[in-house]
């Protein structure tokens, strides 16, 4: 699931982490490059899971995000078929995933802005990650009602 | 190139301001008056009108009839200006330069390793469309803007096509007469950056 390095820390100490990895970097397209490498190491999704059941809505290229609930944590696999937005993908996946989704409604993230990515993303990706994040939390909030 | 409406005898023809460098928001219908007579109006407003009793209405004359409302002033004023800037520059100027730049680019673009370009039309005019190696267009098109080169990334309005090509989309470069050689160097330069990052 390329979880089990999140598990461990805290949204706020992993979106820490990924502020510090982009402060190291100041060419935008250094950026860039680790974003795609990080997507290029997101774990493959099973396929059973890339169905268009799983897309996400108001992504311009195709994102597959699916949700698994393991003793009370949310655990997301995902994939995309545009390499940038895999990478965009692999981060929201290592900030939120391995969490409960308590954590992950209460989480303010602020990683995205934080990076400069915001202002950077075409207005087409922004929106895609955005919807993304919205995607989570939905997630998030269903599970939470049926734990009660 | 020009156009003449009378030796192809068209009774209708449309263009956009914005493909003639002019502003967007405004473009030109062309129709033979015998069918813009016959043409009731499409929408109603301020001095579409030319009399109105009880009776009978009547429409005001050509062209008013089809300008309800408050017209798009600044851009009438903005296409004529644009107009007037191309015939001065002139058609076939504008039409040599270009063709001169798609020559320079397609060769340029060829040099490329796993760049395609797809579509071979025999008179191409204007844009390339390509895909560089197995990148999705978005992707290129990204890393392609943050070096300041734009492009147009997509279907481009031609989703069957796309079908055909069996691809998500292409990655488009468009040429106008005040681009340069230096600047196809740059894409070509900016390609080459995004290849060794993507593929």
């Amino acid at each position: 699931m390329g979880t089990e390095n999140t598990v461990h820390k805290t949204i706020e100490q992993s979106q820490q982490e990924i502020i510090d990895e982009f402060e190291f970097l100041t060419d935008w397209m250094d950026k860039y490059e680790m974003i795609i490498q990080m997507g290029k190491e997101l774990p493959e999704i099973d396929q059973q899971y890339k169905v268009p059941e799983n897309l996400i809505k108001g992504c311009q290229s195709q994102v597959w995000l699916h949700a698994d609930f393991k003793e009370g944590k949310l655990f997301f696999s995902a994939d995309s078929d545009a390499l940038i937005t895999k990478g965009l993908v692999a981060l929201v996946v290592r900030v939120l995933s391995g969490h409960s989704p308590k954590e992950i409604i209460a989480s303010d993230l602020h990683f995205v802005d934080d990076i400069g990515l915001k202002s950077h993303l075409s207005p087409t990706r922004s929106n895609g990650l955005l919807s993304m994040l919205k995607q989570i939390k939905h997630y998030a909030i269903a599970f939470n009602t049926l734990q009660h | 190139m020009n156009v003449s409406v009378r030796e192809l005898d068209v009774d209708f023809m449309v263009f956009s301001g914005h493909k003639i460098y002019g502003p967007t928001g405004i473009g030109i219908l062309y129709g033979k008056q015998q069918w813009l007579d016959k043409l009731p109006p499409y929408q109603g407003g301020g001095d579409m009108i030319k009399t109105v009793t009880l009776e009978k209405t009547v429409y005001n004359e050509l062209p008013f009839k089809f300008e309800a409302g408050t017209p798009d002033i600044a851009g009438a004023i903005g296409l004529a200006a644009a107009l007037k800037y191309v015939n001065a520059i002139g058609i076939e100027r504008i039409q040599a330069t270009e063709a001169a730049l798609m020559d320079y680019a397609m060769e340029a673009l060829q040099k490329i390793p796993n760049l395609r370009i797809v579509g071979q039309a025999k008179q191409r005019a204007g844009v390339i469309s390509f895909l560089l190696g197995t990148a999705h267009p978005f992707d290129t098109g990204e890393l392609l803007d943050k070096q300041g080169i734009a492009v147009r990334t997509g279907h481009h309005c031609c989703q069957p096509v796309m079908d055909i090509f069996g691809i998500p989309g292409t990655t488009r470069a468009s040429f106008a007469f005040y681009n340069t050689e230096a600047e196809i160097d740059a894409l070509v330069g900016g390609l080459e950056r995004a290849a060794k990052i993507l593929l």
